[in-house]
């Protein structure tokens, strides 16, 4: 399964999925959540996660990788909002 | 004893001289993962070897890999767990179990609580394609479950099942992960002198072992209007179900218990202890008209459904001693489809009771001939504390928010003298408790026996009785009973009273238990820190004596009549066959 | 009236704490620890022992030795980080307790660093004032553990939205659990809120508060102090987004030119000054900045550490998720971080502002704060890294003190069915609606109009107002709001809650007509300089009668504190 967000991209092996559900009790940011026809968890909310990878160190079966497409979209240096 | 300084990947430690390198590591308690020696065979007291490639540690100044559970720790060591060399063999010894293991881990009882899973996670091992799926059928024609897809050939189980309760009903044949490892009949284990301990399951790193599960059948019951489901808690389950939810080894969660049982929607919920209270009325009586009226000596206790079929295995000749009372489970059930039923006005037949057991022998003990007290099965499911947890995660109940509740009554009500049951000895206290303020009529001082503490595999102690002195003795593991009972047989041994568990350390041990791993049960003792917790239970019961629990008074004031009675002895009392 | 019951599942305890992590825990072991037979309660919306920020914040945890002066300490925030701006008598109880804070953790089982004999081991840090301890990362693993021994309840996965009042005492709330949206009721003798403010800054591994906590107080009446300092700079890694520790002094524009020297010299920690620097460069030409690694930082040698490799401190599991992230850009492409990263500037708006006494009483009776979301509502400010742990700690503990005291004396107050289902139909009401407005919208706006230097750090009259103006064009989509599963729903009052705690910093920012303050540093470029005379004044917000947000401003007690500003005679009220 393949999850891709503007930030972020996940790339889930569900069959290697061990039901441990580390990641959904890690996640701060509600990102996975358990999908029972899948029997496995999934990145429901994936657009949600601020990639602090903490559940893919977790994950007991390393069943998944998150991939960051942007790290910030924007430079606050460069940019203004143009006027004092 | 002299300690010894030794230095684990740079950092100082000390460890009891005589200790192996892996047991001196582990009495540490180190934080840091990379530390650990990483083991599979390995269980402290069970299988003091490894033969999986992995448990290797280096040590400077000697050439290759040195054993850990082997080699014992040198004053001034300098270990190494952590070279790329300790790693890679690791990793590759990893993978080659990996290749034979079934990792269907989604659907396994003990995943996130395989300690396989947990070295293939440090040593970030992954596995390749599919993987082994599923090529032999598993035997649940026990109630022990075998799964040989998932087998690592550790031998664990065999190891237990022979060096610890002497039963050798599962063998290793072959060598390393060619062997085969399981029962010694073809016809699996339920063909063999097998007696159901689960100490097996305990002892097994990964899912090839567990009990048979009847949880469906217990959400069955709960789902059927016309049923009227009464569960029952054995004492040892509040010991230990908290273990399950990170709560610390030895924490009671009695009020947590009663309150989750009553979320899963149970009509009733009620606590074996009461029925413990019962057995002590029933087995005081019996062991007292024995001693008075000249009958079989030792009586031995018949709590436990493990030693029951080991007995009846193994000792026919020492059938007669055993007490004819039915466990606590049992004796619950029948009350509970009799007196209950009536006083309640429900039929029996509708009446459904659950119970749930540290223990998988209980399943067993269901099914046996001549426990049918109200002429109904007394007791109609069994599970273990593990198979609760299963339920309440199932049913999305979460324990660690449970309000500490109280048992219903007038079956809830139990005495300090029936909790401490689930501990080795527990049984024989409570016995002593009640034998002897029956016997001399007098209040107790001291309501703790001492001596019948403790994990020692055999405990003996004498007291004096109204003048009379009675020598009893305590054995759990069942290759202790065997010992034991070999004397007794000779008459070597001159005991009047024998409390047998077939697990080590009683039930707060038992096999149906939360499972823990090697590396905790290396470093906890699981039999004391559990019992802790039911002698502190014990101390807050404001009554500790069987005989004083105003609802065992109540029934037999109002139903029973007397201990050992005609009713009494009808719904409470069994009998034994040879095996 | 329908009954409560049938309302949704009720749940009646003690203590009702709102919050699982390190603030909710400590105030529910210390409760228990007080009286064993309090029912306490925790309630989260992650699974307790792994969410909250805690659980991804161990190694270090602000610490002092007992030999070390409370007054130093104290002079050192007073001048460094809060100007005068502190309540002093906090601030000194406080600092004197962190030692007994850390024994506290110590004997509650969480791993942190110790001698051999079993004592706290502290290792200094910037010039031998502060010291740190080192703390495990899984220290809200190891307090779930201690919790459930102690008999706290702990309920997961149900997030909170509203209190419940009886006669303007606090005594519940309501929420929903994350699974099945099912409503959820709680009744207490006290409640405390354990949330977290609200953040406003995703990725970079940033968790977020929402603000539910702070909104759902300010709703009930409670008072917000302090919330203009909002603003956290980090200089972090451009490829990484992650901060790279230790580089204040070593920022250097592309000619090669040491740009920490030039504009903030002498700053222990990244200071807004830097920050501005760093723009400047950038926007006139002579970006980008990198921060160059080979130079030794003198903090750094101070502590007897060589370059930047001051892994010493990081604990092993820390360490596995530091290394993990690392690797993970090498994988992604990007070059590793190496010795001269090119660096940018990461910059969190927070707002930690509810109102506390030194007890962490709020000003509403019943209802207590404790650790992020009374971070500069208790009007400390004295935050240095490390210490929102010890924060939260000492806040838990004390609320605890304060909590068990008052529940002697108080019984259940009285749920009224009306308030609970109106609650209940305002906070499912994003279900029933039809738009295709959806709380991502609101988030995303914030974010475009927020995160601008000259928006978060260098503030003027005429740019806040504009942001209020766009506030309250963002408030207008709320009515509006979707939602159609569990998550979205929460969601929806995140946005509206994250929307209101936007406006309590950006309304104190416009009211305070001067800059003041040292890591939360209020920036008004229009009044650069610190009015002692006219603001040594705390700003207050409450909700007034009719809905509208009040602020009025409170006298710092000066002629108490002992430390005072130069040249500060006593003087006729500000404004």
């Amino acid at each position: 399964m393949v999850v891709i967000r503007e930030d972020v991209k996940f790339i889930v092996d569900t069959d290697k999925c061990c039901g441990c559900r580390h990641c959904i009790r890690t996640c701060q940011e509600d990102v996975w959540r358990w999908d029972i026809e899948l029997n496995c968890a999934v990145p429901k909310y994936a657009e949600e996660c601020v990639q602090c990878f903490q559940c893919e160190v977790d994950c007991l079966g390393h069943c998944f990788e998150i991939i960051p497409q942007i790290v910030f979209k924007s430079d606050p240096l460069e940019n203004t909002m143009g006027e004092a | 004893m002299k300690n010894i300084n030794f230095k684990v990947n740079g950092v100082e430690l000390s460890a009891p001289e005589g200790s192996t390198i892996l047991h001196a590591i582990q009495l540490n308690d180190i934080k840091h993962v990379e530390m650990e020696v990483p083991t599979l065979h390995y269980l402290a007291g069970v299988k003091e070897e490894e033969l999986s490639g992995l448990g290797f540690v280096e040590v400077t100044g000697r050439e290759g890999f040195i054993p850990a559970w082997s080699e014992p720790i040198a004053e001034g060591m300098d270990v190494r767990t952590d070279t790329p060399a300790l790693k890679e063999a690791a990793r590759k010894a990893l993978s080659d179990i990996l290749a034979v293991h079934d990792h269907d881990c989604v659907n396994c009882v003990r995943t996130d609580n395989c300690e396989l899973q947990h070295l293939l996670f440090e040593y970030k091992v992954k596995s390749e394609g599919d993987g082994l799926r599923k090529i032999e059928e598993i035997d649940d024609r026990s109630v022990i479950v075998r799964d040989y897809n998932k087998c690592i050939r550790c031998g664990r189980c065999a190891a237990v099942c022979e060096n610890i309760q002497s039963v050798g009903a599962i063998a290793v044949t072959g060598e390393g992960l060619d062997a085969t490892v399981g029962p010694v009949s073809p016809d699996g284990l339920a063909a063999t002198k097998c007696v159901n301990c689960g100490q097996c399951i305990a002892a097994c790193p990964v899912g090839a072992l567990y009990e048979r599960d009847n949880t469906a059948a217990v959400f069955d019951a709960l789902e059927d209007p016309n049923k009227f489901v009464i569960v029952q808690a054995a004492p040892s389950v509040r010991a230990a179900m908290g273990e399950i939810y990170d709560f610390p080894i030895g924490v009671d969660v009695e009020g947590r218990l009663a309150a989750a049982l009553r979320c899963l929607g149970f009509d009733k919920v009620f606590d074996t202890v009461f029925a413990a209270d019962l057995t002590i009325m029933e087995e005081a009586n019996e062991f007292i008209e024995r001693v008075q009226n000249g009958g079989v000596l030792p009586m031995m206790t018949s709590c436990c459904p493990g030693w029951i079929k080991f007995c009846e295995h193994e000792f026919h000749d020492l059938i007669p001693n055993l007490s004819t009372c039915k466990s606590p489970q049992q004796m619950f059930g029948a009350v509970a489809k009799s007196y209950y039923a009536e006083k309640m006005g429900i039929n029996k037949n509708d009446i459904v009771v659950v119970s749930i057991m540290p223990c998988t022998a209980k399943k067993f003990e269901i099914y046996r001939d001549n426990q049918c007290g109200a002429g109904v099965p007394d007791v109609d499911i069994s599970i273990t504390t593990r198979e609760l947890a299963r339920m309440l995660r199932k049913a999305e109940i979460q324990f660690e928010a449970m309000p500490c509740e109280d048992f219903d009554q007038p079956l809830g009500l139990g005495t300090g003298a029936g909790v401490i049951f689930g501990a080795t000895g527990g049984v024989m206290e409570a016995a002593l408790r009640t034998a002897t303020e029956k016997l001399t009529g007098e209040t107790l001082a001291k309501l703790e026996f001492c001596d019948v503490r403790g994990v020692e595999g055999v405990k003996e102690a004498s007291y004096n009785l109204n003048g009379t002195d009675v020598k009893v003795a305590v054995v759990s593991g069942l290759a202790n009973a065997r010992a034991l009972m070999e004397k007794v047989k000779s008459g070597e041994a001159d005991y009047q009273f024998i409390e047998v568990m077939a697990c080590p350390g009683g039930c707060v041990n038992g096999g149906g238990q939360p499972i823990r791993s090697a590396d905790v049960r290396a470093k906890n003792d699981l039999r004391v820190k559990r019992a802790e917790a039911l002698y502190e239970n014990d101390l807050g019961k404001s009554v500790r004596k069987s005989h004083e629990n105003p609802a065992i008074i109540e029934l037999y004031e109002t139903y029973l009549a007397a201990p050992g009675g005609e009713k009494a002895h009808k719904l409470l009392h069994t009998s034994y066959i040879k095996r | 009236m329908t009954d409560i019951k049938e309302m949704g599942k009720m749940y009646t305890s003690d203590l009702l704490i709102v919050g699982g992590s390190i603030a909710g825990l400590s105030t529910a072991i210390r409760a228990k620890e007080n009286n064993k037979d309090l029912d306490v309660l925790v309630v989260d919306r992650g699974v307790i022992g792994w969410s909250g920020q805690a659980a991804k914040a161990g190694n270090g945890i602000l610490g002092r030795r007992r030999e070390q002066s409370v007054d130093d300490f104290m002079e050192f925030s007073i001048k460094s980080f809060g100007e005068y701006l502190n309540d002093q008598d906090y601030l000194r109880m406080h600092y004197s307790n962190i030692p007994d804070a850390i024994d506290t953790l110590n004997g509650w089982g969480v791993n942190i660093s110790r001698n051999p004999d079993g004592s706290v081991k502290t290792f200094p840090l910037e010039n031998n004032l502060w010291c740190q301890v080192g703390i495990e990362l899984y220290n809200i693993k190891s307090l779930r553990k201690k919790a459930l021994e102690v008999g706290v309840r702990l309920l997961s996965c149900v997030q909170i939205f509203e209190l419940l009042t009886d006669n303007n005492r606090v005594i519940g709330a309501v929420g929903f659990d994350t699974d099945h949206m099912k409503y959820h009721i709680f009744n207490a003798k006290a409640v405390a809120l354990a949330t977290n403010g609200a953040d406003f800054k995703k990725m970079g591994g940033m968790f977020m508060g929402y603000g539910n906590g702070l909104a759902a107080a300010y709703r009930v009446g409670a008072h917000m102090r302090n919330a203009e300092f909002s603003t956290e700079v980090d200089v972090v890694s451009k490829a990484t987004y992650t901060p790279v520790y230790g580089c204040c002094n070593v920022v250097h524009n592309a000619l090669g030119e040491n740009i920490s020297a030039k504009y903030a010299p002498d700053r222990v920690e990244v200071s807004p000054e830097l920050v501005l620097g760093m723009y400047k460069e950038v926007q006139e030409g002579r970006g980008p900045c990198y921060a160059d690694l080979t130079i030794p930082d003198p903090i750094l040698m101070e502590i007897g550490a060589t370059g930047h490799d001051n892994d010493m401190r990081i604990w092993p599991d820390k360490h596995r998720w530091v290394e993990h992230v690392h690797e993970k850009v090498a994988n992604s492409g990007r070059p590793p971080l190496g010795d001269k990263p090119e660096v940018t500037v990461r910059m969190n708006l927070q707002a930690e502002c509810l109102y506390v006494d030194k007890e962490q009483k709020t000003t509403v009776e019943g209802l207590w704060g404790s650790g992020k979301i009374s971070g500069m509502g208790c009007a400390y400010i004295g935050f240095v890294r490390g210490d929102g742990l010890g924060y939260a700690l000492q806040s838990g503990i004390r609320a605890a003190d304060s909590m068990t005291e008052y529940v002697k004396s108080h019984n259940l107050g009285n749920i009224d069915p009306a308030q609970v289902a109106a609650h209940k139909e305002k906070i499912y009401a994003p279900l029933n609606r039809k738009s295709d407005v959806t709380p991502g919208d609101i988030f995303s706006q914030i974010e475009e109009m927020a995160f601008h230097i000259d928006v978060m750090l260098a503030k003027s009259d005429a740019r806040i107002k504009r942001v209020l103006a766009k506030i309250d064009e963002m408030k207008q989509l709320v009515p509006k709001l979707t939602a159609d599963d569990p998550h979205t729903l929460a969601k929806c009052h995140e946005a509206a809650d994250s929307l209101l705690c936007l406006e309590f910093i950006f309304r104190a920012a416009l009211m305070r007509k001067e800059s003041r303050g040292g890591r939360y540093r209020h920036l008004r470029v229009d009044y650069p300089q610190r009015d002692d005379e006219n603001w040594l004044n705390w700003i207050v917000i409450k909700q007034g009668e009719n809905g509208e947000m009040e602020l009025f401003t409170e006298e710092l007690p000066m002629e108490r504190y002992k430390f005072k500003p130069e040249g500060w005679k006593p003087k006729a009220k500000a404004e």
